[in-house]
């Protein structure tokens, strides 16, 4: 598994994100006390260039000061201000992104320095363009505040750099907040809950529209692996590419976990670790799956087949497990877009 | 003068929890409230309008979120000071002010909505630092309290969002639905 970051592996450059955070924090003069603890930072000054900290600290930090702040407008606040960033050449290259398309493949190339805690995955089929994100080392109960704060900073970016509003669909994989005039007025309107992702939409139209900033060659030269950051994924990552690669095989806890060198027991209680274990990493992987096999047009049968149910009522049912709804519900759901 | 502004802050009944604490206006849920018991009392005469600053993210991208809190307080104060003591403001969220006009004709509401624009546009914020001039212009939409509190606000949200940009005189978004060719 050493190939693989986790959750208290010191992969987040401190001079990234978490000092944007501590800027944010100083800004809004909350105290030391309620800011640096259990965040491996302590002090406000520009972290040293190599210094990094780990996914749980700052998870803390930003669970520090959103309970500090205790404001409904936290997480939005904080995202406007995390992307493009000042991260070096990664930052740069965004700045001169000549399109929607561009700016999306910078972001998958670091996701590290870009999305740290949430791995970007990128679709693209019927004339939809869907960013969606899966947990890299798991968020718990910050879940939701780290989702909106990077569907903002992503939706700001885009909206700063391509000089308007894209007309996103916020797609949140939860249950509707009692009120969203923070998500509406920061995100915009198209907003879906009950979701089984979190996920930027868009009419894949807008991909290609050249933005005033771009300046081909430059940012071109700067999407060279290893410029900034880690290209090492997580673990959580890794096993989300690997049930994605073979679900069509009904993979088990026992070949995933040879599949990643170790024995099944250290396998699970690295998952455990993560707040996770394999039949829910399993289950979110083929609930994608069945989604954009469905968003593709196909029925229930062929659905299952794919998934290797050789019966449509046995996946009927488990994807109302994965899901919390039956495929009728999400075909109309898909429908209604 | 103190009272009055206290009035327009506060209207009915005073809930100290329901305040913003940048803009020390009332918030969205104390609206939603003043907007339920509005609906309740049948028959409406009172407008519901929102306002919205153009392009304020690059005022926080320009100078940083502490100045652009500094414009929003400013912007406040202006629409404090140019409504009558009967009105309610809230700061809806971010950028997004609504007006409680109560006992107001859609004539009236919009002769009041279009001179805070041009209150608002005649301000002229120097940022802290550099003390450059920040000048902010305001878009509106404004209707009836004729629906439900929930509707109300998502079919104004959805009139200030579309991406129409507002008429240079009147500053009035318009809602391409009702544009005819």
């Amino acid at each position: 598994l050493t190939p693989y970051l986790q959750l208290g592996d010191a992969c987040i450059a401190a001079r990234h994100q978490p000092s944007l955070v501590l800027e944010f924090a100083r800004n809004r003069e909350l105290e030391e006390r309620r800011v640096f603890p259990g965040t491996g930072l302590d002090d406000w000054e520009l972290p040293a260039a190599g210094a990094a900290i780990c996914p749980r600290q700052y998870l803390q930090l930003l669970e520090n000061v959103a309970g500090a702040l205790n404001s409904a407008d936290t997480s939005f606040l904080l995202g406007q201000q995390l992307l493009p960033g000042h991260f070096g050449a990664i930052s740069h290259a965004l700045l001169q992104a000549r399109s929607l398309r561009h700016a999306i493949a910078l972001l998958l190339s670091d996701p590290m320095a870009l999305s740290p805690l949430l791995a970007p995955h990128f679709a693209e089929e019927q004339g939809q363009a869907v960013l969606y994100f899966t947990d890299s080392f798991g968020a718990g109960r910050m879940r939701g505040f780290v989702v909106e704060m990077q569907m903002t900073a992503l939706s700001a970016m885009c909206r700063w750099l391509s000089g308007e509003r894209l007309p996103w669909r916020f797609c949140f994989n939860r249950t509707p907040p009692r009120y969203t005039e923070q998500h509406e007025v920061h995100l915009g309107q198209g907003l879906r809950f009950h979701c089984q992702l979190d996920a930027l939409a868009i009419d894949a139209a807008w991909l290609d529209r050249p933005w005033p900033r771009g300046a081909g060659t430059a940012a071109a030269i700067a999407l060279r692996q290893g410029e900034s950051g880690s290209t090492r994924a997580s673990l959580l990552g890794g096993v989300y590419a690997y049930l994605f690669e073979n679900i069509r095989r009904g993979p088990t806890l026992e070949q995933a976990a040879a599949a990643f060198d170790v024995s099944p027991a250290t396998f699970k209680r690295h998952l455990a670790r993560h707040g996770s274990h394999f039949q829910a990493e399993l289950d979110q992987v083929r609930a994608h799956v069945a989604l954009q096999l469905m968003h593709r047009g196909c029925d229930n049968d062929a659905v299952a087949r794919h998934l290797g149910y050789h019966d449509a009522n046995n996946f009927r049912r488990s994807f109302k497990r994965w899901t919390g709804m039956t495929p009728m519900l999400i075909r109309a759901a898909l429908a209604r877009r | 003068m103190v009272t009055e502004h206290l009035q327009k802050r506060e209207r009915l009944f005073r809930d100290h929890r329901s305040f913003d604490q940048l803009t020390q206006v009332a918030d969205a849920d104390y609206l939603r409230e003043q907007l339920r018991i509005e609906y309740a009392g049948g028959a409406s005469d009172s407008c519901l309008l929102m306002l919205d600053i153009d392009s304020f993210h690059l005022v926080n991208r320009d100078f940083g979120q502490r100045e652009g809190d500094r414009v929003l307080q400013a912007v406040t104060q202006v629409l404090l000071l140019n409504l009558r003591s009967t009105d309610l403001l809230c700061r809806y969220a971010g950028d997004r002010f609504a007006v409680l006009l109560p006992k107001t004709h859609p004539e009236t509401a919009r002769a009041l909505a279009d001179h805070l624009r041009r209150a608002v546009a005649s301000l002229r914020h120097h940022a802290q630092r550099s003390g450059t001039p920040i000048q902010s212009t305001v878009r509106y939409t404004f209707r009836n309290v004729d629906a439900e509190p929930r509707q109300l606000l998502k079919e104004l949200n959805r009139a200030l969002e579309r991406r129409m940009p507002a008429t240079p005189e009147t500053g009035e978004a318009i809602d391409p639905a009702t544009v005819r060719a």
